[in-house]
């Protein structure tokens, strides 16, 4: 009887120093991974469901986060293939609208500004901008980066130097 | 790097300020999860249900509405937690959003202060100060950190460097514009408020209240000197009330790390009258008029990471001495029930429900030294499973009911 008071206070003291600690790793990390999500996504609601999924799925498997050795990269690694797989969802999924007549072609603007590669970038396939955006905003080493992604670190050099090709080129910079 | 890639990261720069702060804390992402738990585990039964009632049906039998030991309807409340006492909001006096300048009275070398970086997962803090403990002569440091992204909050962490080993302390968090960081650092056996003064503050002093139930308040002074001073404390979770003093003038009266406590719960609160819970308390505070359940912790244990420490969970009513009251937090599934019992209760009894189990518990009242008769539940129970409690005097005979 002891025994099963002492697995309960010891439960009790197991679930409640978890709770704590996720309650505090939401708090410390929330607005940084956010913002990564963000640039993942390029869209505010598509960024906050994307991290809040996550969330929830690091709390659903805490112990595992906690006990690793650098649970933020545990958790953005978690974030990062959340994108990939939402991307791939929505790619998935039937998009076209029939329409009686096809809409008038608006020719695709020129890239005058920042602003605009910002727009760009989002264009990028989800590796890709996943590369650009843990390597160039979260200053990830290479070995970093390809952990996160669970590739290796040739694929991100290759993935990096493809989404720069693809920036250059739509940006009319090949010749710089 | 190219100047592609310096335009790149600029570029991502700029836009990851526009994502703006996480406004979702961790208890309602814990909820979440428990809501996806309960639909799958709803989805999966009632798939069973459809095929029990598809067999049920074809044997031709008819099943009953209703029925079971429990569709009495309850007794009608006496009482309902109020929705609030009057509120207290904090007093502010020197609020400032200039950096704060190192304390350092005890000098540090930088390789500890890395090991403390890594050890402790710190990220971008800087140290804040360092000192000498008054009871173990061990030296604390204060490390602090604005939260990136989100420019109205900091955390402040305590570690305790003692022979050379670092020991974790508590995590806290603060508006970035606090009058004073407040928070304990574990020191021996024991544990000690380590008081930082905002910068631009000319305060001279710091008062901390001190309480534990059934033992009288302690109210202890401390100088500060270069803007920080130190309080030794019964207990971690015992700093219910915090004044910076000029020339004997209060110019902050606060309750320590109230950061996620709601302008529902009054300030000052200084009074323990009931606490439970060994590794996660639970207190019930009071300040005669109002009384509030809340959720605290302390440095019990030597855990290797840091504890967070701000107050949580708060549930609060205006006592009225006539009436069973409750003191529920808004978070129903993770946090305890607590209340306040009329005069003459000598115990409370608590009925709860999940699915189709009913649970009775029963917590004797006491009211050391004629306090208000507060209570506070320690089964496993969530809120959110409590049917109704009942106020008994020493005869077994209900006294008042409420539901929650």
């Amino acid at each position: 009887m002891e025994d099963v008071a002492v697995a309960a206070r010891a439960r009790t003291r197991s679930v409640s120093a978890d709770t704590a600690a996720f309650d505090a790793f939401v708090t410390a990390h929330g607005s940084r991974l956010l913002r990564t999500a963000f640039l993942l996504t390029g869209e505010h609601g598509a960024a906050e469901d994307l991290l809040q999924d996550t969330f929830v799925r690091a709390w659903s498997r805490w112990s595992r986060v906690a006990g690793a050795d650098e649970p933020l990269a545990y958790v953005r690694r978690m974030l990062v293939n959340g994108s990939v797989s939402r991307w791939r969802a929505l790619v998935s999924r039937p998009r076209e609208r029939l329409v009686a007549e096809a809409p008038e072609r608006v020719a695709p603007a020129q890239p005058e500004n920042d602003d605009e590669l910002w727009q760009l970038v989002a264009t990028l396939a989800p590796r890709q901008r996943a590369v650009v955006v843990l390597g160039y905003y979260e200053d990830l080493t290479d070995g970093q980066v390809a952990e996160a992604l669970g590739c290796a670190i040739g694929t991100v050099k290759s993935q990096r130097a493809k989404a720069l090709r693809t920036l250059r080129a739509r940006l009319g910079e090949e010749q710089t | 790097m190219t100047d592609l890639e310096t335009r790149v990261r600029d570029t991502l720069t700029d836009h990851a300020g526009a994502a703006g702060a996480w406004q979702i804390s961790g208890s309602a992402l814990r909820a979440t999860a428990a809501q996806r738990r309960r639909a799958r585990r709803l989805r999966a039964t009632t798939a069973l249900g459809a095929a029990a009632a598809a067999i049920v049906v074809v044997a031709g039998v008819s099943l009953g509405s209703g029925g079971g030991t429990d569709g009495a309807p309850l007794p009608a409340a006496t009482d309902r937690p109020s929705t609030g006492p009057t509120t207290s909001p904090t007093t502010r006096a020197t609020g400032s959003a200039e950096p704060w300048p190192e304390l350092l009275q005890v000098p540090i070398g930088d390789d500890l202060v890395q090991q403390a970086l890594v050890q402790f997962a710190l990220g971008d803090s800087r140290l804040l100060a360092s000192a000498t403990l008054p009871r173990s002569g061990d030296t604390v440091l204060v490390f602090q950190e604005q939260l990136r992204g989100d420019h109205n909050s900091a955390v402040a962490q305590t570690v305790t460097v003692h022979r050379s080993k670092l020991l974790a302390g508590t995590l806290t968090l603060y508006r970035s514009d606090a009058d004073l960081v407040a928070q304990p650092a574990r020191d021996g056996d024991g544990s000690t408020l380590v008081v930082v003064a905002a910068p631009g503050s000319d305060a001279d002093a710091v008062e901390v209240t001190t309480s534990l139930p059934g033992k009288a308040i302690d109210v202890r002074t401390a100088g500060l000197r270069g803007g920080l001073a130190m309080v030794e404390l019964p207990g971690a979770q015992s700093a219910t009330r915090l004044r910076l003093l000029r020339q004997g003038t209060t110019i902050v009266d606060s309750i320590p790390g109230d950061y996620n406590l709601g302008e529902s719960v009054p300030r000052p609160l200084g009074r323990v009258v009931a606490e439970t819970g060994k590794y996660e308390r639970v207190q019930v505070r009071t300040n005669g008029r109002s009384a509030c359940r809340v959720t605290v912790t302390d440095l019990e244990g030597l855990n290797p990471l840091l504890t967070p420490w701000n107050p949580i969970d708060e549930g609060c009513v205006t006592i009225d001495p006539g009436k069973l009251q409750l003191l529920i937090p808004e978070d129903r599934r993770y946090s305890s029930v607590a209340g306040v019992a009329p005069d003459g209760t000598a115990a409370v009894r608590l009925t709860w429900r999940s699915g189709s189990d009913t649970d009775v518990t029963e917590i004797p009242v006491r009211a050391p030294g004629g306090d208000i008769r507060a209570f506070i539940d320690q089964s496993a129970h969530p809120p959110d499973q409590l049917t109704r409690v009942e106020a008994l005097d020493a005869d077994g005979q209900v006294l008042a009911t409420a539901l929650p």
